[in-house]
């Protein structure tokens, strides 16, 4: 176990310089306007850390810089998920999703209540609950054997179920099928095929919720206009 | 003095030359080109003046049988012999025979006269070709409006021509008139109808004669043409300057074309300067003749078999063609279809086309642009409409054939006619959708001003490791399985018997002390642990008022309380009291100390 422990250690300390020299390089791309070789260079340090925030953020950078606001705001999505607190990332998300006619804070929704709704991170949220759910346990043994901290225990339940509707709607906004059109347009149709009419045109960039599948179809919602059809599935980034 | 003499001599011999020129007095003839002539021909009377060089001017006599359109003048001298000759140029008006009658000259108190002139005028070539003839057989028109007789058109002319025409012989005693008429008193709404306006004249009028067009009511009016021609009227030849329009009725119901007018100043017999001619001459006065008012009367077009497709046209012979701009478009991109239609009579007033079943395109407003074109002496119309189609997706599409009809008037029907359907191919669109500009500033104020937008720049590093707290403990599940299970054996304890653990303990741990008690210190000690462990009420050198109240503080029922003090007195009785004052021995307080910690374990609240 120990050896394994050391194998990997080592592992990392090797992978981190050369992960430095890479971002390094890659940003001299970008700098120099060579955006998708920067982006080949973002992409091949995600096979390494498959769950990095910043490599999304600058993976969707570069496609937003190549044109293809689809896929930089599938990727900003992405670090979005991992990093809610990002300013960074909130920023270029919320521009890219403008861009397409999208919106990142919903309509109605005062933007700092958006802000505190992400600013945890979903494990964190779950690891906060979690503690409110084990203090409420413990309370709730003390009153029963004790008869005592009976106000407390009532006050941390609240806060547990508190806890537990925001972890419960974030699991659900975060795990929902999301995908968004990377063609410059995608064709919403009455059904998974080409002889179907069309019924709308989505331009690129715009958030889809992906409710079936059917061959290389996707049955979604345009969140923003209500609408729903069939849209081929080489149009759309699933996110 | 010779040199006074000679220029005496001199100022007196034009005297001299002039008194003998006019020595023997004067002589005066008058003669014509041609003594017979047609309608067609000009007659030149020469009027010759010999024997003066002074300015003198022959008055003609009246000639209402002909117009003096031209006067000149020349002078001879030879020989001390002056010749004065002058030509006047004159159109016969009526056919017949008539006379110049004599031409008078006012000179030296004398008044000279010529002979009269007979002269002969046929209506055609033919007749002038036979003066002697004619000249026997012509019969001298006294008066040309007796003369003339009111003729009527052909059967064969055109109605409107004939119209015309025969609305001018009615005027034929006129030097000046004009007539109106129209082809069609009683079209149907939007059929066009040709009015007609003539401007007869027999006389000569200066060119400046401003024309009013005649006013409408009820109806739209378009120009068509202007022309020229000649008419005989009752023997007199006319000129006449037409004009013609396309008339239409708006709506069901009375219309009138008014009348049409102009002005114009009477030439005199006196030769006018092309100066004079265009600009008036001074002392003229100017006259106005009007044109007869045409009224009509518009018909509606029948309800009956009216189709979707009508849009309000009249005639017959419409022609409808549509054409896109481009046949092979993007989705999204836009196609410019254009239909044409084209006819007779007046479009602007037709209703617009209604574009319906465009599937596949968004359909944007139709834009119409009409007019009128004169073609051959009618009005020729179009019509274009414009409209903007913008296929929404890829695919094939046609354009459907697009109706529009027409109400003949003629056959009193209804016809439709139709375009071409078009095929459009789309392919799905390459455009990216952008809605927004990065070139969009604005004033921020504070000396600040916001030139464009754009992303945040790169993330240099690759994220640091985020493990907090938080989410070590969310990694940490297993625990909620223990909480979990730990709340249920304390809900189940609770639940189950409603004594608390510390109860129970509390009873068997007195009930132990109890059963080993041997004296009155060890039931009171037993009672002071139950109510310890029990209540979490100490005993221990506290007055028993203060042991009561903590207990009653706790939840302790008032009777057991009460139980409770009376057995603590005893014990305490039994405790310090001599020996022999000890009644009821340890073994009953035991029992009665068990049975009230048994109690207070089934009724005694925490």
């Amino acid at each position: 176990m120990k050896k394994l422990f050391l194998a990997l250690s080592l592992c990392a300390l090797w992978l981190l310089p050369a992960a430095a020299a890479d971002m390094q390089n890659a940003e001299e791309m970008y700098r120099s306007g060579k955006f998708a070789a920067a982006l080949g260079e973002y992409e091949d340090l995600l096979q390494n850390y498959p769950n990095d925030p910043h490599l999304y953020y600058n993976i969707g950078n570069c496609y937003f810089k190549m044109g293809s606001l689809g896929l930089a705001v599938a990727n900003y999505y992405r670090a979005f998920r991992l990093s809610p607190r990002d300013k960074d990332i909130r920023h270029n998300l919320s521009m890219a999703l403008q861009n397409s006619g999208e919106r990142l804070v919903p309509a109605g929704m005062p933007e700092i209540m958006h802000r505190m709704f992400f600013s945890l991170r979903l494990n964190e949220l779950k690891g906060l609950m979690l503690l409110g759910l084990w203090l409420f346990c413990s309370l709730a043994c003390v009153w029963l054997l004790k008869r005592r901290f009976g106000k407390m225990a009532l006050s941390v339940l609240v806060v547990f179920v508190l806890l537990a509707a925001w972890y419960t709607w974030r699991s659900k906004l975060e795990k929902a099928p999301l995908a968004v059109v990377a063609a410059p347009i995608a064709e919403l149709r009455s059904g998974p095929g080409t002889n179907f009419p069309a019924s709308a045109n989505i331009g690129q960039g715009h958030l889809l919720l992906v409710q079936d599948t059917k061959d290389n179809w996707y049955d979604v919602v345009v969140k923003s206009q209500g609408l729903q059809g069939w849209i081929e599935a080489d149009a759309l980034e699933k996110i | 003095m010779w040199k006074r003499i000679l220029l005496i001599l001199c100022l007196l011999c034009p005297m001299a030359l002039h008194a003998a020129l006019d020595l023997n007095g004067i002589t005066m003839t008058a003669s014509v080109n041609k003594t017979t002539l047609t309608m067609e021909d000009e007659l030149i009377l020469t009027v010759t003046v010999d024997g003066t060089a002074s300015n003198i001017s022959p008055q003609l006599p009246s000639m209402p049988a002909f117009n003096v359109y031209a006067r000149s003048s020349s002078k001879q001298i030879n020989n001390f012999h002056a010749v004065t000759t002058f030509e006047y140029v004159m159109l016969p008006r009526f056919p017949g025979k008539t006379t110049i009658g004599p031409v008078t000259l006012s000179y030296g108190n004398k008044i000279y006269k010529t002979d009269p002139i007979d002269i002969t005028v046929f209506r055609t070539n033919t007749a002038a070709k036979q003066p002697a003839r004619s000249a026997k057989n012509a019969t001298p028109s006294a008066s040309p409006k007796t003369a003339a007789p009111i003729e009527q058109a052909p059967a064969d002319m055109p109605p409107l021509e004939r119209d015309l025409y025969n609305a001018a012989a009615r005027n034929g005693d006129k030097d000046f008139f004009m007539v109106a008429a129209v082809d069609n008193n009683s079209p149907y709404v939007n059929q066009t109808a040709t009015l007609g306006v003539r401007f007869y004249y027999t006389r000569p009028f200066l060119d400046n004669a401003p024309y009013t067009p005649p006013s409408i009511s009820n109806l739209f009016m378009e120009e068509i043409s202007t022309s020229e021609g000649r008419q005989t009227i009752g023997g007199k030849a006319y000129l006449y300057m037409e004009k013609r329009y396309a008339v239409s009725g708006v709506t069901p119901g009375k219309a009138q074309a008014g009348a049409a007018s102009v002005r114009y100043i009477p030439a005199t017999n006196l030769r006018l300067s092309m100066f004079d001619r265009m600009f008036a001459a001074v002392g003229q006065e100017e006259e106005t003749v009007s044109s007869n008012v045409v009224p009509l009367t518009i018909r509606a077009v029948p309800e009956a078999g009216k189709p979707k497709s009508f849009y309000g046209a009249v005639g017959k012979g419409y022609t409808i063609s549509a054409s896109a701009d481009r046949t092979s478009v993007e989705a999204g991109e836009a196609v410019n279809l254009t239909v044409n239609v084209n006819g007779p009579g007046n479009l602007k007033p037709t209703s617009d086309l209604k574009l319906s079943n465009m599937t596949g395109f968004k359909v944007y407003d139709v834009v119409s642009n009409s007019g009128t074109v004169p073609a051959n002496g009618a009005l020729k119309s179009y019509k274009i409409f414009k409209t903007v189609l913008v296929p929404v997706s890829s695919g094939t599409y046609t354009i459907p054939a697009l109706d529009w009809s027409y109400f003949d008037p003629q056959a009193g029907a209804y016809r439709t006619i139709r375009t071409k359907p078009i095929s459009i191919e789309v392919s799905p669109s390459t455009k990216a959708d952008t809605g927004f500009d990065f070139g969009a500033h604005s004033d921020l104020g504070g000396g600040f001003r916001q030139l464009g937008q754009d992303i945040r720049y790169l993330k240099a590093d690759i994220a640091p490791e985020q493990d907090s707290l938080l989410s070590t403990l969310a990694r940490w599940n297993f625990l909620t399985y223990i909480f979990v299970a730990l709340l249920a054996v304390c809900a189940v304890f609770a639940l189950l018997d409603k004594k608390t653990l510390a109860g129970k303990r509390a009873l068997a741990k007195a009930r132990a002390q109890l059963k080993n008690a041997e004296s009155e210190e060890a039931v009171a000690d037993a009672l002071s642990v139950y109510l310890a462990i029990r209540y979490g009420v100490h005993t221990a050198s506290l007055p028993l008022r203060n042991i009561s109240a903590a207990l009653k503080k706790r939840g302790c029922p008032e009777p057991l309380v009460k139980r409770f003090e009376t057995l603590w007195q005893r014990v305490d009785a039994a405790r310090f009291a001599p020996v022999d004052l000890q009644g009821e021995g340890t073994a009953e307080l035991s029992r009665q100390a068990a049975e009230l910690m048994k109690d207070m374990d089934k009724g005694g609240r925490l």
